[in-house]
């Protein structure tokens, strides 16, 4: 990569008629050709449910599994959620569980009701490992649910989808820093490329601020869970979630900065998915009260 | 669309002054605890804050362990956020937990930084939250500008002295706030009130024909990091920002007559020498403003319009100031020649 290609500045956002507001979109720069010219499409499933979360924030883990199935059966288009999994994974496959495990982490019941969900559809117990920070195991995987919280990131703007897999790089402090657009390499890498059968965010009570140290303030009980195959699709809606809550909050544009490069380039420059709101069809299930999308 | 000039602006003696930093013409390396204080030497010793720490507030009583953290184990402790405190001059953390019952704790975390002026700047990442009073008020008896204290959902982030604190209760209730609280006095108690960075207070309230400073926007930084998280300007450092270095970034907003969007970011560095200084200025030209290197003769001062208005950019010394998205070219040269000014009253009082 040339230092030119590096060294993006504010002015190239704002050439492109974007300001900072809009990261993922950089379709203007001509160092960001797209991967892929084709016009593409993709689907995301949103999924609430105004009970899923007590005044404690605790989860009631059965509506919790219902919001799982509905997501499932939406993604995959199967009538039930046990067709659904199985369409996304054998019993022999070997399925590692990616959830974040840090400070504003995936919730345990839902690594729990997945866990349940693939040992229903037939996966043994036996064949399902949680390989967040084990890069090691992640070649012995036939399959990765990558499964982070959403939550807004003080270095890449945002910290979901694409950081999710940091670990999984040869050198993590090589994503780090000004060279977060990078993040999608990671997805590429022969031990990770192609596993990824569903991408499926905890967006329950997500961060918009400051992540990944907790600010309670900036957490808030959206009680949703955000699922599909394209990663980048999956990350830009949550992206669009994390900025109307933002902009709410602050009763004036609130944009994420550093702007979240690593959505555009997951897209432009690693042909991950499509980045584009235009070109993301959002299925919307159950509670419909401040959805942000 | 280019329009490049020279900024002439009345420069004030100060910012040529002896630098306080290494000798001129030498390039510094980058090390964890940089030789420049400009200000804010107060240090804080731990024993003493640990000390005050009750062994009980309200229902919850404190564990005997003191957990220790230093920069080389800041990202086991917090995955993915340790360099929010290494981008200031961080010493340690210490981490002290109080328990009530299973699930309802508060945490207490102490972040010994090497000088107030670096607690501020971790406080000054956001002004957000209901300001508190936890200590007495500054020594200098000047009337403070900025909260030392910010509550918002079971969170307390306060500085005293050196010391940048974050006490946490897991479930907030009037009984955990008035802990958490009682925990802030303790701690501010203990350590000596110091006031806001030089650079900081030497901001101009208003600028121009009626810009206003917004002091909730005002961030005290040594990092690029820091910067891009108040206000991208470029992935990389073109700043040439490290340990060494004071800057401050502010918005203002403008005067009434102007359109409500109207707004102007400011960025003023001071280097520890003219030469670090100027090395600074060129990087930011050459990655910023490409357009003043195309032979016009403009090397210290210069008034560009880019795609979201005027810039100015001016060295001095070693201050380097910057406006950006100025609407009129005159907006640019008044915050220019504003900060510069800010920056001269710094080195003033320094020497």
């Amino acid at each position: 990569m040339s230092e030119s290609r590096r060294s993006l500045t504010r002015r190239d956002f704002v050439r492109v008629g974007t300001g900072v507001a809009v990261g993922a979109s950089l379709s203007g720069l001509t160092w960001a050709q797209p991967a892929a010219q084709a016009k593409r499409s993709a689907v995301v499933t949103l999924v609430r449910h105004a009970d899923v979360l007590t005044a404690g924030h605790q989860v009631d883990s059965g509506l919790l599994d219902g919001m799982l199935a509905e997501a499932v059966k939406s993604v995959t288009g199967k009538g039930s959620a046990q067709e659904g999994w199985r369409s996304l994974v054998s019993p022999k496959d070997v399925v590692g569980l990616v959830p974040t495990r840090a400070l504003a982490p995936t919730h345990d019941e839902l690594v729990a009701a997945v866990r349940s969900a693939l040992v229903a559809a037939g996966v043994p117990e036996s064949n399902i490992l949680n390989v967040q920070n084990r890069k090691a195991e992640v070649g012995s995987c036939t399959a990765l649910i990558c499964m982070p919280g959403l939550k807004a990131h003080w270095l890449t703007g945002i910290g979901t989808v694409f950081k999710n897999y940091i670990m999984f790089g040869d050198t993590p402090s090589a994503y780090h820093d000004e060279n977060n657009d990078r993040l999608g390499e990671i997805w590429l890498l022969p031990h990770v490329k192609g596993k990824t059968r569903l991408v499926l965010v905890d967006a329950l009570r997500p961060l918009c601020d400051k992540g990944p140290q907790v600010d309670p303030r900036y957490l808030w009980d959206y009680k949703g869970l955000l699922a599909g195959v394209d990663p980048v699709a999956v990350e830009a809606v949550g992206l669009k979630i994390i900025t109307a809550r933002r902009e709410a909050l602050k009763g004036e544009p609130w944009p994420l900065s550093p702007p979240p490069l690593c959505v555009a380039m997951a897209d432009r420059r690693y042909g991950l998915g499509t980045s584009k709101l235009e070109e993301i069809t959002i299925n919307r299930i159950g509670w419909a009260e401040g959805a942000l999308v | 669309m280019l329009a490049g000039s020279p900024l002439v602006v009345a420069l004030a003696a100060s910012c040529n002054g002896m630098p306080a930093g290494p000798r001129a013409g030498a390039v510094e390396p980058i090390h964890q605890n940089g030789p420049a204080r400009s200000g804010g030497e107060v240090q804080t010793a731990p024993t003493a804050v640990i000390a005050a720490l009750p062994a009980r507030v309200g229902e919850w009583t404190r564990a005997p362990e003191v957990r220790r953290i230093e920069a080389a184990t800041i990202f086991d402790y917090m995955d993915g956020a340790g360099e929010i405190y290494l981008a200031y001059r961080f010493g340690h953390l210490d981490v002290i937990e109080y328990a009530a019952a299973p699930g309802d704790e508060i945490t207490v975390e102490l972040y010994f930084m090497e000088s107030a002026d670096d607690a501020f700047g971790v406080l000054s990442m956001d002004w957000g939250g209901e300001p508190v009073v936890v200590g007495q008020p500054s020594l200098s008896g000047e009337a403070e500008e900025w909260p030392r204290a910010l509550y918002g959902g079971g969170l307390l982030r306060l500085r005293s002295g050196s010391v940048y604190a974050r006490i946490m209760g897991v479930r907030e209730t009037e009984a955990s706030k008035q802990a958490v609280l009682d925990l802030g006095r303790a701690i501010a108690t203990a350590s000596q009130a110091s006031p806001a960075p030089q650079l900081a207070r030497a901001l101009s309230g208003t600028v121009g024909a009626g810009w206003r400073l917004r002091r909730d926007s005002v961030c005290f930084l040594r990092s690029h990091l820091v910067l891009n998280s108040a206000y991208f300007l470029s992935q990389q450092n073109i700043l040439n920002f490290w340990h060494g270095v004071d800057g401050v970034t502010a918005r203002f907003d403008g005067p009434p007559e102007r359109p409500a969007t109207a707004r102007v970011r400011v960025v003023l560095v001071r280097y520890p020498d003219a030469h670090l200084a100027r090395q600074a200025a060129t990087r930011f030209r050459q990655a910023y403003l490409p357009e003043t290197q195309r032979g016009q003769g403009i090397e210290e001062a210069s008034v560009v319009r880019i795609e979201d208005g005027w810039v100015g950019v001016q060295r001095r010394g070693r201050c380097l100031a910057l406006a950006l998205e100025c609407p009129e070219r005159e907006d640019a040269v008044a915050f220019v020649q504003a900060g510069l000014e800010s920056l001269g009253e710094g080195e003033a009082s320094h020497e």
